[in-house]
């Protein structure tokens, strides 16, 4: 009996162990950063993909061996995800889905909110998901919008800003600010995310951002185009470089 | 009556958008799919050819159709849209090398877990490792059928497919 109560003891104290170098190196940079149009995120050993209508679900406990483990059906035009802490936010063209990852194989829907059809990236931080919505609706007539929700309470996003945009696309957070791919690259100071001020724009037309520490990376069709931020100046971009397309 | 001139525009909108199609099938009913059918056409090659496609090369190619970015270290990976990933060098970010291509076919996406590499190849997820100094990639795991397969840049479907065929691109219509 008491074999096996050590193993029990061991036992757990390896699973213990496991989780929080699992924990640890989630915070390590053993992950890079993909742009806001992206499909596959990892959050801890397990990558996410989300593909027309689906959320595939794939443990990578063992890194070069990825299991599917499972695969839910979240709605149709699914074309983004966005991982922040135990949450995926799903863009789709008719809304945002908002799904728990607690336990990581058995993704949990939360909420969603639903819109115009239009292509629709998503990113989020602790308070806050932003969401633009771009579309041609036929005719001449474009849905071209920021949209601001606070999602402090995850099953319950509130839509507290909505403002027009020329053809916004790829968008990431930089500290208080939010960069958006519009007909310029426009940088918003959220800090007070109810009232977005357009603080300085960058003429470069792409359609999707990474923002890596202070570095701006900017795709577009014709370039990929590099900046140095400084976040006490924020007005204050340099051009690194750019490789012409 | 206030109506009428918009509904009239609206349809007018409605038969230009289609326009392409007017003299390519008149006798289909079905306009949609038509114009999707003539227009793109889906490139399709045997499960047994496609998974040998994978590759690295030591050459870099010129971006040509950019798609989506991925970051990690000192590397920008710049996606072929649905033939790879330019693999640049970004050490410094003030003088970036294009330094290798990452032949993935039908791929769009790349995500990156310590030193493992998952792209979508088509249909399939593979989980691979490289060493873009060395020129050496090794395909850890490969999962046929983890994704539907291609659908055209119209969104549509193609639904001739047989089992062991993959869709990896959509190529204009040369006779159309």
């Amino acid at each position: 009996m008491k074999k096996y109560i050590i193993l029990l003891v061991v036992g757990l104290m390896l699973s213990c162990d496991s989780d929080s170098t699992s924990n640890s190196d989630s915070a390590s940079n053993d992950t890079g950063k993909a742009g806001s149009l992206a499909r596959f995120t990892t959050y801890n050993d397990y990558l996410y993909t989300v593909d027309n209508q689906n959320l595939n679900v794939f443990s990578i406990v063992n890194r070069e061996e990825p299991v599917k483990v499972n695969e839910l059906i979240i709605g149709f035009e699914i074309e983004t995800l966005f991982n922040y802490k135990e949450y995926l936010y799903i863009g789709s063209q008719n809304g945002m889905y908002i799904y728990s990852v607690q336990n990581p194989e058995q993704p949990e829907y939360l909420s969603d909110v639903q819109h115009f059809t239009a292509c629709d990236p998503v990113v989020a931080n602790a308070t806050h998901a932003y969401v633009t919505l771009h579309a041609d609706i036929g005719c001449g007539t474009t849905i071209n919008i920021l949209e601001i929700y606070d999602v402090t309470d995850v099953v319950n996003p509130v839509l507290i800003s909505s403002r027009n945009l020329t053809k916004p696309i790829g968008l990431g957070l930089y500290n208080d600010y939010l960069i958006v791919c519009d007909d310029e690259v426009k940088i918003f100071d959220v800090s007070d995310p109810e009232n977005s001020v357009l603080v300085h724009a960058i003429n470069r037309d792409a359609f999707d951002v990474i923002i890596n520490n202070d570095t701006l990376i900017l795709i577009g069709e014709n370039g990929l185009y590099q900046y140095s931020l400084n976040p006490n100046s924020i007005q204050n971009t340099e051009e690194l470089s750019t490789i012409n397309i | 009556m206030k109506m009428k001139p918009f509904v009239m525009l609206m349809l007018l909108c409605f038969s230009l958008s289609f326009q392409s199609c007017w003299f390519l099938n008149p006798e289909d009913d079905d306009i949609i799919l038509t114009q999707v059918e003539d227009y793109y056409e889906p490139v399709i090659m045997q499960r047994s050819n496609f998974e040998n496609t994978t590759s690295l090369q030591s050459t870099p190619e010129v971006i040509v159709n950019s798609g989506k970015i991925y970051v990690k270290d000192n590397y920008i990976f710049v996606n072929e849209r649905n033939k790879g990933f330019h693999i640049i060098n970004n050490t410094d970010p003030s003088n970036p090398q294009n330094v290798a291509f990452l032949n993935v076919l039908g791929s769009s996406d790349l995500t990156i877990k310590g030193e493992s590499i998952y792209v979508n190849n088509a249909t399939d997820l593979l989980a691979l490792t490289l060493d873009p100094q060395n020129g050496t990639m090794e395909i850890t795991k490969r999962i046929p059928n983890a994704f539907p397969q291609l659908r055209s840049p119209f969104g549509a479907y193609f639904y001739g497919i047989q089992e062991n065929e993959i869709i990896v691109d959509w190529t204009i219509n040369e006779n159309n």
